[in-house]
């Protein structure tokens, strides 16, 4: 009687078990490592439609593509896909974090010659790390991190180390620490990043030659670091809305040299840029508009700010303890020219005098007086010290960023107008002083 | 209704007819037709940029001043030649006055402004000079909305007043105070605020009763320069970009006018009860 009994509990559970128990629906019978290993070189292998929990191991070259919505999932302390290989390719991918105390990347790289395309990640780590892997392609790729965690806790989207040659293209991060963080890495091209809600979007720390291209870094706490590099070349790249944190930057530019920064549009930041002990770096034909700070110096040096146009940024440079630093022929759009020479240069010398930093640093409120009419009295009043001005001997007399010719803009419409104005003010008047109207 | 167009009407013809308003007008021409093209003189940068902020600047370092010394003394002069004695014989408020007043100064004020712009407009275009639609909307609405405020400031100014030197010294007085040193008067008083965290408030409700600058703040954030004012106003910024931010703000400018017209009338007729104005 009681032998039934126990059967039957154990039959009962056993139902339940069933009925209620995770059902993950896997393609193929074989599991994804086990179908790798049986595969042969550059075979390819595709996974279906369905959800995946396995952490594979990738050591020779195959093409893994997966159906729409194939997701893999990360449960354990390793990554979801663990790349030994040279030449492999994953295409079409999603990777979905599960395990919320792991540090393990979702994707690790430790070959070269590997591509990435098409994939999609959320993870609560890393999204793709690469240690000691060159000339891998990773393009369309897709990370989200934990929007929740506190962004010292996040990881970063992209983390390069001491690998070489990587391009890297056409992805989209946020809510990661650093969209794409790369350090002791020569060669590294960066190209079409969307980054946001992070804490930097691109962080370079000792490269050499990194190429950042059409990047587009906004709403992190700082757009771009670049950090005891060389060479660096950073082009057509769009740092806007980092403002929120009181560390808030667009670039930021510490212990670099010969870096190349131009055609950036640098808009709505914090501070524009930052060059802080760093010496030899060239900056042209940036856009710098709408910063607290346009550009801030510190401890900088012969570095060459040229055919910049720094317009409407509220204070729009300081410099401390900086020397030599070519600030000379840029476009100050709050300054007044006079060009008797005719050579496109004004004749008058543009100060930048911080003195709006002084007001607001001790009460920030105080930015609504911004432009104020009534500022110039103020600026009479309260001096800076002559150490912190910075100068502009040969400020330039056109926006070199400016369309030098839109749109044929239809000036008739406007004559038209500027007429009809000019018509019905007189019509009034007439109507105002004839006097065969008693009043 | 009828008795305020009366007086609206009888104000354009007398302000027609005075010479002050021509040279008022002149002044305003050579204003105009500088600012214009010091503006289209720019390349053309989308939105905000600092030779706006000096344009509006310009605009309201004159502006106010001519409006409330037009409105002043044409309040004033009424009580000093004796009309306005002549007329309160008739059955006619102090209110319908002060409204016909405001609409026949306001029509006054359009038209002059009507013309700057046109001549300066046209002049600009004859010049060869680059003018885009959008500027020259901003800049006569923005003239618009700032001189309607400050007429009825003007009228305030007139009805308490007695004479034109006094309509001449408060008038001064406030375009002083609310637009040559705002910024001044701001930080040497708030700074001294007993707590930090009162500043900002303290300024954005003195902002709000400062007609220059609550208008020139709405521009610039309504040309999508707001963050310029720094992350202290984003709330601000959000409001005056969103779709009721110009409802809001017309409702804020509505009831500047409103309020200060019923004011001044308010204490013209309690001052002619007691025989004080």
């Amino acid at each position: 009687m009681f032998s039934i009994r126990k059967d039957f509990i154990i039959v009962a559970f056993g139902l339940l078990l069933i009925l209620f128990s995770p059902v993950y629906v896997n393609a193929q019978e074989k599991s994804i490592q086990q179908q790798m290993k049986e595969s042969q070189v550059s075979e390819t292998i595709k996974l279906s439609e369905g959800e995946y929990e396995e952490s594979i191991v990738i050591d020779k070259p195959i093409h893994l593509v997966g159906d729409e919505n194939a997701t893999l999932l990360q449960k354990g302390s390793n990554p979801a896909i663990t790349i030994k290989s040279n030449n492999v390719i994953i295409e079409n991918l999603n990777v979905k974090h599960i395990a919320t105390d792991s540090k393990a990347p979702a994707i690790l790289i430790n070959g070269d010659d590997n591509v990435l395309n098409e994939i999609n990640i959320l993870t609560n780590s890393y999204g793709i790390q690469l240690g000691q892997a060159n000339a891998n392609i990773l393009s369309n790729v897709s990370i989200v991190g934990n929007e929740n965690e506190s962004i010292k806790n996040r990881k970063h989207g992209i983390d390069l180390w001491e690998s070489h040659d990587n391009e890297i293209y056409d992805t989209q991060i946020k809510y990661v620490q650093d969209g794409i963080y790369i350090e002791k890495g020569n060669e590294n091209k960066i190209h079409r990043n969307i980054i946001s809600h992070s804490r930097y979007g691109t962080h370079l720390m000792f490269t050499k030659n990194t190429e950042l291209m059409e990047n587009e870094s906004f709403e992190n706490i700082s757009g771009m670091y670049i950090m005891g590099d060389e060479g660096t070349v950073a082009k057509h790249n769009i740092l806007r809305n980092n403002q929120k944190n009181i560390q808030s930057l667009g670039l930021y530019i510490f212990d670099t040299t010969g870096a190349t920064i131009s055609e950036n549009s640098i808009v709505n930041n914090r501070i524009g840029f930052l060059i802080e002990s760093a010496s030899d770096n060239k900056l042209a034909f940036n856009k710098v508009q709408g910063n607290y700070i346009g550009m801030q110096f510190k401890r900088a040096e012969n570095n060459d700010i040229v055919n910049n146009s720094f317009v409407a940024n509220v204070v729009q440079g300081q410099a401390t303890e900086s020397s030599d630093n070519n600030t000379n022929q840029n476009y100050w759009g709050d300054h007044l020219g006079l060009d008797i020479t005719g050579n496109q240069t004004s004749d008058l010398t543009y100060n930048v005098d911080p003195f709006f930093l002084n007001i607001t640093r001790e009460y920030s409120p105080f930015q609504l007086l911004f432009q104020s009419p009534g500022m110039v009295f103020l600026e009479q009043l309260i001096s800076t010290p002559v150490d912190q001005q910075l100068v502009d001997v040969s400020p330039l007399m056109e926006n070199p960023l400016a369309a030098s010719d839109n749109q044929p803009v239809n000036q008739g419409t406007i004559f038209l107008c500027c007429m009809s104005l000019l018509i019905i003010s007189i019509f009034i008047i007439y109507l105002g002083v004839r006097k065969n109207e008693k009043v | 209704m009828l008795h305020i167009l009366t007086v609206a009407k009888r104000e354009i013809k007398l302000g027609f007819r005075n010479s002050w308003t021509y040279a008022f007008l002149i002044l305003l021409n050579i204003f105009t037709i500088a600012i214009l093209l010091l503006q289209s003189g720019v390349g053309t940068v989308e939105g905000y940029n600092d030779m706006t902020g000096t344009v509006i600047n310009m605009t309201l370092y004159l502006l106010p001043l001519i409006t409330l010394l037009l409105g002043g003394f044409s309040v004033t002069s009424e009580k000093e030649d004796g009309q306005w004695g002549l007329l309160s014989t008739y059955p006619i408020s102090v209110y319908t006055f002060l409204w016909g007043k405001w609409l026949g100064l306001a029509v006054i004020l359009v038209a002059m402004l009507f013309f700057s712009f046109g001549l300066a407009g046209t002049i600009t275009l004859v010049f060869g000079q680059r003018l885009s639609m959008s500027t020259l909307t901003f800049f006569l609405l923005f003239s618009i909305v700032l001189a309607l405020v400050y007429l009825s400031i003007a009228l305030l100014i007139g009805s308490i007043v007695k004479n034109r030197w006094q309509s001449l010294v408060l008038g001064i007085t406030v375009w002083f105070l609310t637009i040559m040193i705002w910024p001044l008067l701001m930080i040497s008083t708030l700074s001294h605020l007993p707590s930090y965290k009162l500043v900002q408030p303290i300024l954005q409700a003195l902002t709000l009763l400062n007609p220059a600058e609550f208008v020139r703040v709405f521009s610039i954030m309504k040309m999508g320069a707001g963050s310029a004012f720094g992350p202290d106003y984003y709330q601000w910024i959000t409001w005056a970009t969103s779709n009721n931010g110009l409802l809001i703000f017309s409702a804020i400018i509505l009831s500047w006018i409103l309020l200060s017209v019923f004011i001044g009338g308010f204490i013209w007729s309690r001052g002619e009860y007691n025989g004080t104005v």
